[in-house]
């Protein structure tokens, strides 16, 4: 096959890089150099500049080959079909949530646990989160599937931000930093007002931990450094060369979240509510944002 | 090689004897987690005297309430009569 490319391209006469040029098909004098109608869009349909953060369930996989634009499609169509029966709250990790979830087993038929989200993963359906809390000298995380249909009802009762956008640490921080009330009650946020970032570093328990947080680049704990053994100092080197990813554009493009995704998705949430208003089913709201004032 | 989890029967060797206990708290990797199904920090356990009863009168700290699909076992019925808070 390479043999027949290069018979076809020896046609062509000149140099080498003419070869290469022939041979390539991008045409730059014939690209559109119209601007782009993304900014207009997003005026239109007032988009949310931080959409990825609010709703990170209806951004695309990281994992290139796994963006499946029909399964993706789909999955997004049920998504707001759930988001009309139950009401899901804008949360960050970091923020205090109450879930309760279908229990046939407790005599309330209810189970409900109160814990601080420590991470949220997956996109589509699939998207969960974990809430973690010391129950009486016990450390406990749940993981919960945000759509799954046993979860009656998702209360935030403080909506906050930390340092980090993975809070596993706290299993091997101190216990008091991961102790939450049952019984708390619920902090208003005013809406319009920015979502407050709670700059708290926590101190460890002392070593040996479950990872090595002190080279993870975790922003929410203190001097994780000092507090780590010497074993794990003794030869410490990068191995891995991934300075560069800062600036690696193409790998933002296909792991992030572009504008264009984003504006598809706002369009079909709020067609999807307009329709679901229309026909007086709800008057439930998905597109939404506490940070920005409701007009 | 078999694991034990929650709710499983397992043989520990405590303070130089053999004692059957059962898991009532499982330290779980986060890719095997399921949904509503609490990972404790540590792994928890109610032994067992010879005959299958609970060694101790108590179980004083909570355990999840996932264990109470197995009520209808015979011997795990009594753990459960001892425990007193679900999480």
């Amino acid at each position: 096959m390479l043999g027949r490319q290069l018979v076809k391209s020896r046609r062509l006469t000149g140099t080498g890089l003419e070869l290469i040029r022939g041979a390539c098909s991008s045409k730059p004098e014939q690209a559109n150099t119209a601007p782009s109608e993304l900014p207009k869009k997003a005026k239109q349909l007032q988009h949310l500049e931080k959409f990825p953060e609010i709703f990170p369930d209806f951004g695309q996989s990281p994992v290139w080959n796994r963006r499946v634009a029909l399964r993706d499609e789909l999955e997004r169509a049920d998504m707001l079909e759930r988001r009309m029966q139950l009401d899901i709250p804008e949360f960050y990790v970091g923020s205090i949530l109450a879930v309760t979830s279908a229990d046939k087993n407790l005599a309330s038929r209810e189970h409900r646990f109160v814990g601080i989200c420590i991470r949220r993963e997956q996109e589509g359906l699939h998207h969960r989160f974990t809430l973690r809390n010391v129950v009486e000298g016990i450390g406990v995380e749940i993981m919960y599937e945000m759509y799954n249909p046993t979860i009656k009802k998702i209360e935030c009762l403080k909506l906050e931000k930390r340092l980090d956008n993975d809070l596993s640490y706290l299993i091997d921080a101190l216990p008091e930093y991961s102790t939450f009330d049952f019984n708390m009650e619920g902090v208003a946020h005013p809406a319009g007002t920015p979502i407050p970032v709670n700059s708290l570093k926590v101190k460890m328990k002392p070593a040996p931990w479950s990872s090595r947080w002190e080279i993870r680049g975790c922003q929410g704990i203190e001097d994780a450094w000092t507090a780590q053994t010497p074993y794990f100092k003794r030869k410490l080197h990068h191995t891995k060369m991934n300075d560069y990813l800062q600036y690696d554009l193409i790998h933002d493009y296909r792991t992030g979240s572009t504008l264009e995704h984003e504006l598809k998705v706002e369009e079909d949430m709020q067609k999807f509510e307009k329709s679901r208003h229309e026909a007086g089913l709800t008057r439930r709201r998905i597109f939404r944002s506490a940070a920005v004032a409701r007009t | 090689m078999p694991k034990a989890g929650l709710g499983d029967k397992i043989l520990v060797a405590i303070r130089g004897q053999m004692r059957k206990a059962y898991v009532v708290g499982a330290h779980v990797h986060r890719q095997m987690r399921q949904h509503g199904v609490p990972s404790t920090d540590t792994n928890n356990i109610v032994l067992l005297e010879e005959e299958g009863n609970p060694l101790g009168n108590r179980v004083m700290k909570p355990i999840p309430a996932k264990l109470l699909e197995k009520r209808d076992h015979a011997q795990f019925s009594k753990v459960l009569a001892l425990a007193n808070k679900y999480i």
